[in-house]
């Protein structure tokens, strides 16, 4: 990588060549570049939806198409009265988002599905596309405007800048106001890819659940990222009016919104500037072979269908990241090995890693003492699956559930952390209700690592920790430093710039465990910490989870029984949905009727 | 109102609802058993369309296309299932963008055999007084035609061997699979199946639309709304949003506009989700 001035030097010295080739163009052609260019700052607006938070929206060009009617109505009404169309372009701008906004509003809070997100904006758009096509009588008008059916309004008065000629930006001009936007808008995606929010956001397309057990509010976030997809459409869409001149209906049609999808899965999802490299290669291949005289003439959605099949099947990452994957593959194998830096290995951890030692600024967020639960039932169907449970948990401590298969051990944890609501009964935190306390709300009052290790497996190592610290403290800085702090105690330090994802599993349990520390609850939800851990890794656990508990409310819903002896914890045993007995485990183990349940099968099945 | 006005509103309401059924059914069925949203779906229609504009035209009648058109189409469904969509079990977004791609070049290349034109097919049966109202007797086809249709797959799900073989493959693949189950021949006959009531649903709205290339397109968003506002009981589910979605539109339509009415069918299914995100029936209970 270069260093970043030289970088932006070398950025800057091609920009100027690349415009000084491109001012000697003639007209036509510097048309067609600008038609490409609006189409890329749409591509942007997919990439920055679907490529960033991962949703994936068929509902850009509804915005695009927004944008265009917008920016023809307040131009064809306004621009006599005001002499300029910049604020005709904020509008459609604003259009795009609030219509982003409130088709958003009704996806995420009504929690849709991802696949269903993708069904519904289509038909959203495609609606649109016969609504507005059904708009020819001469009475559908707004001022001086005419939306004009299939036919399209007409004519789109051109950008006129405030103070600038009266007859608005000629095709030169455009151009040059077209490179400009696209410049910006992209400069605005960069930034918040950059900030805080591109994280979490990133985060969010990672593992949602993840995203919601640390705190973060998935829903609005998604609702920001498309609401500010839509604003970037909507601009789109009101430079795409002044361009072509006109707006019809086909804007919404299903070629369109086939192309932009296109167009970011060829340039390459992840990468914003990708989008528009997409655009550029498709739209010119589809000029150059599709159009009049090209060998493929009037072939276009043949060759564009092709392109979506083989893209999906073969090159999902798209050309621009395979590309750069490729690069980056050559310079590791073929030029040289940076040397990476040195440090224990989580393989070789020779003692349990220590979480005591500078424990001194990890108190508990909050000095909550008791959680309560009071009568507690949910029912699937018919069954009862945690029957009138009663329980109190005072902090600190450890508390072990267990239970064999179907007593309710995981339905109790679901309702505890929020992922069920109960059907009847009551959970109390030193008194106050909670049981109706959403998921991310719950962040601050308990973490939990659940039974599979729930990371980000696209982010790095650092950054699932920094993601979780961040969730509490909102500060940067701050989070970076307990990130790496946490990463020490666990001994992932080396690995903290590899992707989650690459960890092994045992390595990705204790990434949990570091997610959960950083997150830095009252109250500590664990679920089979050690499933798919050999026995040495599951020893090492056991004392954390004791050290744990000198501070926090610790419950562990473990199957394990030698796990459950070292832990030395309270434990409870539901049977059948209900509380059965409580109690230290050896005495729990003189208790005939629950080794007649539990523990005397598991250990004439071998104890394990 | 008169009386008269009652019935053939009602009347127009029911086929309207017959209309859902026949264009989202075989959608129901191929993403409530495979979770796959087949975005040629549009294009599967218009196939069964130009099916029976080809029969027609050469002499067999209006009757042997709608024969045809689900053997033709379900044939063709059997071959896309081999060819493309058991690559994408289990990826649903790039399930939704192969089969767009899909989508796009069946369209051109009907277009190229058959031309940008629309073809007519003239409705086979004539038009009945009611009252001072005349309504084609098509209505009553496709009403008919809808009921057949909705007890033939009831029954197949329900009593066959089939039937029951594909709903066990689409709730555990793994263990229907264990049990002798193969899951890989259901999920094609299954998904030949949709194509199949796909293409009966294209070969029937025939003589209603103008039969063109791209005519997919134009129903792809109303049977996708059907569906998705049906949830994952594929039967009672489908026709509790056909009747709600149908019954909504023809109203609308009737005492407003078109345009009104296509908008009304949008704001009622987008609320319906919002209330239910997984659809009408997603509490109900039963299998179908």
């Amino acid at each position: 990588m270069l260093r970043p001035h030289l970088r932006w030097t070398l950025i800057l010295i091609l920009g100027i060549g690349t415009a000084a080739l491109i001012s000697m163009l003639p007209d036509f052609r510097l048309h067609l570049l600008s038609g490409w260019l609006i189409y890329g700052i749409l591509a942007l607006s997919l990439a920055l939806v679907w490529g960033q938070v991962g949703i994936l929206s068929f509902g850009q060009p509804a915005f695009f198409g927004i944008g265009g009617y917008v920016y023809g109505i307040i131009a064809i009404n306004f621009a006599d009265a005001t002499g300029e169309t910049v604020s005709a372009l904020i509008g459609a701008t604003i259009a795009g988002a609030c219509f982003a906004a409130l088709l958003g509003y009704f996806l995420f809070y009504g929690r849709v599905g991802d696949v269903y997100i993708g069904i519904v904006t289509l038909a959203v758009t495609l609606v649109l596309f016969t609504a507005v096509g059904a708009t020819a009588a001469r009475t559908y008008r707004i001022g001086e405007a005419f939306i004009g059916g299939y036919n399209g309004l007409r004519p789109i008065p051109r950008i006129i800048l405030p103070g600038g000629p009266e007859q608005g930006l000629t095709i030169r001009y455009l151009f040059w106001f077209v490179v400009v936007t696209a410049t910006i808008a992209c400069s605005i995606s960069f930034w918040i890819t950059k900030r805080p929010l591109g994280r979490i956001f990133v985060g969010i397309r990672e593992n949602e659940l993840r995203a919601e057990l640390l705190g973060y509010d998935v829903r609005w976030h998604k609702l920001q990222a498309f609401t500010i997809g839509g604003a970037i459409a909507g601009l789109a869409g009101g430079l795409f009016a002044v361009w072509a001149g006109v707006v019809t209906p086909a804007v919404f049609s299903l070629a369109q919104m086939a192309l932009v999808v296109i167009w970011v899965l060829v340039g390459g999802r992840m990468s914003l500037l990708g989008a528009f490299a997409g655009t550029l290669i498709v739209q010119a291949l589809s000029f150059n072979l599709g159009g009049v005289g090209g060998i493929l003439s009037g072939q276009t959605p043949l060759v564009l269908g092709t392109v979506l099949v083989g893209f999906v099947l073969l090159l999902p990452g798209g050309l621009i990241p395979s590309t750069m994957s490729l690069w980056w593959w050559g310079k590791r194998h073929l030029v040289r090995v940076e040397p990476q830096p040195t440090q224990a290995t989580a393989g070789d951890v020779g003692a349990a890693p220590a979480v005591r030692e500078d424990s001194a600024g990890d108190k508990p967020l909050s000095g909550h003492s008791r959680l309560e639960v009071r009568d507690l039932c949910k029912a699937f169907g018919e069954q009862n699956a945690v029957d009138e449970i009663s329980l109190e948990f005072v902090s600190p401590g450890l508390y072990c559930i267990i239970g064999p298969n179907g007593a309710g051990k995981s339905t109790l944890f679901n309702l505890l952390l929020g992922r069920y609501s109960p059907t009847n009964g009551q959970i109390l935190l030193d008194g106050r209700d909670i049981t109706r306390v959403p998921l991310h709300k719950r962040a601050r009052i308990m973490g939990a690592k659940l039974q599979h290790p729930t990371v980000f497996p696209g982010l790095t190592v650092y950054e699932n920790t920094w993601l979780a610290a961040y969730a509490q403290c909102r500060d940067t800085e701050v989070a970076g430093r307990k990130a790496r702090r946490l990463l020490t105690r666990v001994h992932l330090s080396a690995r903290a710039g590899d992707l989650a994802g690459d960890l092994s599993h045992g390595e990705q349990q204790w990434l949990e465990l570091a997610i959960v520390l950083a997150q830095n609850p009252p109250i500590i939800l664990l679920d089979e910490p050690t499933a798919g851990m050999t026995r040495g890794e599951t020893l090492k656990v056991a004392p954390v989870v004791q050290q744990l508990a000198d501070r926090h409310i610790v419950i562990v819903v473990e199957h394990d029984m030698t796990f459950v002896d070292r832990l030395r914890a309270m434990v409870i045993v539901l049977h059948q949905g209900k509380v059965f007995a409580e109690g230290a485990i050896n005495e729990l183990r003189k208790n005939e009727a629950v080794v007649d349940i539990y523990l005397g099968r598991r250990t004439r099945a071998g104890d394990s | 109102m008169h009386l008269d006005e009652i019935v053939v509103v009602a009347l127009t309401a029911l086929s309207s609802v017959a209309f859902l059924l026949l264009i989202a059914m075989g959608l129901a069925i191929v993403f409530g058993m495979m979770r796959i949203i087949n975005l040629a779906h549009g294009e599967f229609l218009m196939l069964g369309a130009f099916t029976s504009v080809q029969v027609a035209r050469w002499g067999f009648g209006f009757w042997l296309g709608v024969v045809a058109a689900p053997l033709v189409v379900g044939a063709f469904g059997l071959l896309v299932e081999r060819l493309l969509i058991r690559f994408l079990y289990g990826r649903p977004l790039e399930a939704i963008l192969a089969t767009w791609g899909l989508g796009l070049i069946i369209v051109q290349s009907v277009q190229n055999l058959y031309g940008p034109l629309t073809e007519g097919i003239p409705s086979p049966v004539g038009s009945v007084r009611i009252g001072s109202f005349f309504i084609s007797q098509y209505s009553f086809v496709l009403i008919g035609f809808a009921v057949a249709m909705l007890i033939a797959v009831y029954w197949l799900f329900m009593y066959t061997r089939y039937g029951v073989m594909a709903r066990a493959a689409s709730q555990l693949a793994d263990i229907a699979t264990t049990i002798g189950v193969n899951s890989g021949r259901m999920n094609m006959l299954t998904f030949g199946l949709g194509a199949a009531i796909t293409g009966l649903g294209g070969a029937l709205i025939a003589p209603l639309v103008g039969v063109v290339p791209t005519m997919g397109a134009g129903f792809v968003a109303q049977a996708f709304m059907t569906v998705v506002t049906g949830g994952p009981l594929i039967v009672s589910g489908t026709i509790a949003s056909g009747a709600l979605l149908g019954i909504t539109n023809s109203l609308v339509s009737y005492f407003a506009t078109a345009f009104l009415g296509q908008a009304a069918l949008l704001i009622i299914a987008i609320i319906v989700l919002r209330l239910c995100p997984d659809g009408i029936s997603s509490g109900w209970r039963g299998s179908l």
